[in-house]
């Protein structure tokens, strides 16, 4: 066990860990983030996906010692962050979910996305939404959801 | 016990089993104990909703939410019948009841189950406003007016709030539901709107749990390390390098269960975090017996399956003369196989439990909560009244959340452990210790009039019983594989057989069942007679479809829909497939093209749908959506092999899904009807395998009977 201290959602936290432990059970089983979920561990399926500064990893195969000073936002930051509001209600007004169990990854992966590409076509969707799977098929509302969060879209 | 008569009696009712157990629905024991301990605010009529002072609708959903929406559909129903206010209504889970078999969550009956009673449900609740608000200012209830949460009485212009009404409704007699005047269909408010997903915020933040998600104080985390092998067993285990693990505090022996439950046994790892119980799993030193069955492989197994196919089976169903008819000229002919499948939902299987002296907490995500208490009540050996059972939101049942095995293994572990615990089972083991789809080969024969148009139709199934996996010895082997078999087709010859084959690889519950591979093999072959005489594959079905006004419609619509008519771009073809049941019927359009490697591409799907009534075209078109996407997987992709005694996929590398760079455009028309609603979870993946088929089998120039449909370089 090793003394760390990471910062999840703008808020720093110390914990108890190796540090090999992957992000993804120091997230959902020491500190209560059970919004991150675990779908595959190998990094196949993208339901664990978190961002690092911003950057869309898979927190199953992030081990805790190389989060560093890096800043770690989860669904729940996310949802929170008034700058991804247009994400979240585009979300809601396709009515994307299904089971839902798949939607917080799918999330954090279009917002990466959006941040790096803000108005992306068809195809980029497809590219940068590859890694996360939905077993209910929500895809097209999924693609459909980030075209109309995308800045350029009709308000 | 409890656990076989809930499930033998679904399948028994089969997925229109409504008014059955509606009957026993209206009165069962907890509704009764409701009724009876009625305060006097909230006004709670009966089981199904309450409303408080403050106008709040409580409704409860005594179905399991796996992402087909009855946490929305449901609530549709009651709210509309009683007039609510839908930004006023709010859900609440029922927990598990022991002997309330409407909690059954499958075989697409949420809606149809529940279209009746919760409409009554809820015109209890208005009758009771209506009287109290006529009593108050003495006028007669008839003259009243119930809508939007107020009672009106429109002559003298007053009115009141439900909740201004609660405490006087309250003293009103409970009046006979079965007796309720239900509202025509021209007053509906809520029925027929595409609502939005009530579930929706909590999904999209982060916020609705899941069985995995459940955090009880004091709990610990555990895999368990279950044989690999078929029929195997845990010969012996050390665990002195897993309890050295940081974190690790109990490593147990868990037994298995033979049918119904199926649990191969093992070793569970109890940590304070998952990630040490699955470090300490890796840590086990464990011998395994491989069991009986190291020389079945895929391979033996089809082999015997297209035999048995060829052979001679028992006798099912027969009409007119068909062995007459067969024994003329030689009939077409055509065998068609497809694999074991997993379901692979995206949440892996997972139970919490806390057992304590005489009693028992649960939190499971199941679809079938009375056989989940019934297994709990019956290895604890505790009355299932002292069974709690909370059931969280599940991510993605599929029909594999019937099992109750990963409740039984979690009671089993639990009563050895003095803390809650909770099981995940991951990926790895989610995928290589399901229950498959079976696994089979049917053959067809056909023998054609001079336009080539069938006249007499022979069927065999050759396959894997699911009850007698279940229930050894079962007297009807063949009834849960032989659904969708019945063909709406106007062939007045025709004979279903089915062959038995049984093998060590345990099967269950895929979503659709046997309706997809039995319709697969039908709707192929239709298709391939259509191509034989050279008929349009529309045309060709309508010719026998005259008597069949919603089959004739969908294959119009569907035409239209899939610009059938217009030429085909170049490189693509396009097959059709329709599917039929209780109450739903689908017709599909697949227009695909070949890669490379022959290996089909999906351009498009056209999909119209008649489940009569539809009672939120969002809920209806999502799940026209989902099981698009799941029907292509399994046409595409899914295959579970079998060598050296186990199941051999275990990640989604080696059991992929589609994603999203896939995805086809997708064409979706629900048809209007007055007919009462019929289910929708399951009925849209049907046509998908088949239609494919026929699209790949054009651009092959060679027919396509076996599943899944690969490259073929």
């Amino acid at each position: 066990m090793t003394r760390l201290s990471i910062n999840v959602n703008g808020i720093q936290r110390h914990l108890d860990a190796a540090p090999e432990m992957p992000l993804l059970w120091a997230l959902r089983d020491l500190l209560g983030l059970t919004g991150t979920k675990y779908g595959c561990g190998l990094g196949q399926c993208g339901a664990c996906t978190v961002h690092l500064d911003g950057a869309a990893v898979r927190s199953c195969d992030t081990p805790l010692g190389a989060v560093g000073t890096k800043k770690v936002t989860t669904i729940e930051g996310l949802a929170a962050e008034p700058r991804w509001h247009r994400l979240t209600s585009a979300w809601t007004a396709e009515d994307v979910p299904q089971c839902g169990y798949c939607q917080p990854g799918q999330l954090m992966s279009a917002a990466a996305l959006l941040h790096r590409t803000p108005n992306p076509s068809d195809s980029e969707i497809n590219q940068g939404m590859a890694g996360n799977l939905c077993r209910c098929g929500t895809y097209l509302r999924i693609r459909s959801a980030i075209h109309r969060a995308a800045p350029e879209a009709p308000r | 016990v409890t656990v076989r008569l809930t499930r033998r009696r679904l399948i028994e009712l089969g997925v229109t089993s409504g008014a059955a157990l509606a009957l026993e629905l209206w009165m069962p024991p907890r509704t009764l104990r409701a009724l009876a301990s009625v305060a006097a605010e909230p006004f709670r009529p009966n089981a199904w909703l309450t409303i408080g002072a403050d106008d709040i609708v409580t409704i409860t959903v005594a179905k399991s939410e796996m992402g087909q929406g009855v946490f929305t559909a449901l609530p549709m129903l009651v709210a509309d019948e009683l007039g609510a206010v839908w930004s006023r209504v709010r859900i609440r889970q029922a927990d598990g009841d022991p002997f309330n078999e409407y909690q059954n969550t499958g075989g697409s009956s949420s809606v149809p189950d529940s279209w009746d009673i919760l409409r009554r449900a809820g015109a209890v609740a208005r009758e009771m406003l209506r009287t109290a608000a006529a009593r108050r200012w003495s006028v007669p209830p008839t003259d009243c007016r119930v809508a939007d949460g107020i009672v009106r009485h429109p002559a003298t212009g007053r009115s009141a709030r439900f909740g201004e009404l609660v405490a006087e409704a309250t003293t009103i007699p409970v009046p006979d539901a079965a007796g309720m005047q239900l509202k025509p269909r021209e007053e509906y408010q809520l029925i027929g709107r595409p609502l939005g997903r009530v579930d929706t915020p909590a999904k999209i933040r982060g916020e609705a749990t899941f069985g995995t998600d459940v955090r009880v104080p004091g709990m610990r985390f555990a895999v368990v390390a279950r044989c690999p092998y078929l029929g195997g067993r845990l010969l012996r285990v050390s665990s002195a390098r897993a309890l050295a693990i940081a974190g690790v505090q109990r490593v147990v022996e868990l037994q298995p269960m033979g049918p119904p439950v199926h649990l191969r046994g093992g070793v569970a790892v109890v940590a304070d975090t998952t990630w040490a119980a699955i470090e300490g799993r890796k840590a086990l030193d464990i011998e395994w017996d491989h069991g009986p069955h190291t020389g079945v492989t895929t391979a033996s197994l089809k082999r015997t399956f297209r035999d048995s196919a060829a052979g001679v089976g028992k006798l099912v169903r027969e009409a007119g003369s068909p062995g007459e008819s067969l024994t003329g000229r030689p009939p077409f002919e055509a065998t068609y196989e497809y694999p074991f499948l997993a379901h692979a939902a995206m949440e892996p299987g997972n139970c919490t439990a806390r057992v304590s002296e005489g009693s028992a907490e649960i939190w499971a995500p199941t679809q079938f909560p009375p056989s989940a208490i019934g297994v709990a009540a019956a290895l604890l050996r505790i009355p299932p009244e002292k069974v709690t059972l909370s059931i969280p939101f599940i991510g993605g049942g599929f029909g594999r959340r019937i099992n109750e095995d990963f409740v039984a293994e979690c009671i089993l572990l639990a009563r050895q452990v003095d803390h809650p615990v909770q099981i995940l089972w991951t990926r790895d083991d989610d995928m290589q210790h399901d229950f498959y789809r079976p696994a089979g080969a049917q053959r067809l024969e056909a023998a054609l009039d001079d336009r080539g148009f069938p006249t007499a139709i022979l069927h065999r199934i050759a396959g894997p019983s699911t009850n007698s996996f279940y229930t050894p010895g079962h007297l009807r082997p063949e009834a849960q594989e032989i659904w969708g078999s019945d063909f709406p087709y106007a062939i007045p010859n025709r004979r279903l057989e089915y062959a038995e084959v049984n093998t060590p690889v345990p099967i269950g519950w895929w979503r659709a069942v046997s309706v997809a591979q039995n319709q697969f093999c039908l709707e192929a072959f239709v298709s391939e007679l259509a191509d034989r005489a050279r008929i349009d594959a529309i045309a060709f079905r309508k010719a026998m479809l005259s008597g069949h006004p919603r089959l004739l419609g969908l294959l119009n619509a569907v035409s239209d829909l899939s610009d059938w008519r217009s030429p085909v771009p170049q490189g693509r073809a396009r097959g059709v497939a329709i599917s039929w049941g209780d109450g739903t019927f689908v017709a599909e359009v697949v227009e695909a093209s070949l890669g490379e490697r022959e290996e089909p591409r999906v351009h498009r799907v056209s999909c119209a749908i008649d489940c009569g009534l539809v009672v939120n075209p969002n809920l209806v078109a999502a799940q026209a959506e989902g099981s698009i996407v799941w029907g292509l997987t399994g046409a595409l992709k899914g295959e579970i092999t079998v060598a050296d005694g186990m199941p051999q996929q275990r990640h989604f590398a080696d059991y992929p899904i589609m994603r999203m760079p896939e995805m086809p455009e997708i064409r979706i028309r629900l048809m209007e009807s007055n007919t009462p609603p019929s289910g929708i979870g399951e009925p849209c993946v049907v046509p998908l395998a088949p239609a494919l088929a026929a699209a790949v089998s054009r651009l092959r120039g060679a027919a396509v009977r076996t599943l899944p449909i690969r490259a073929t370089a």
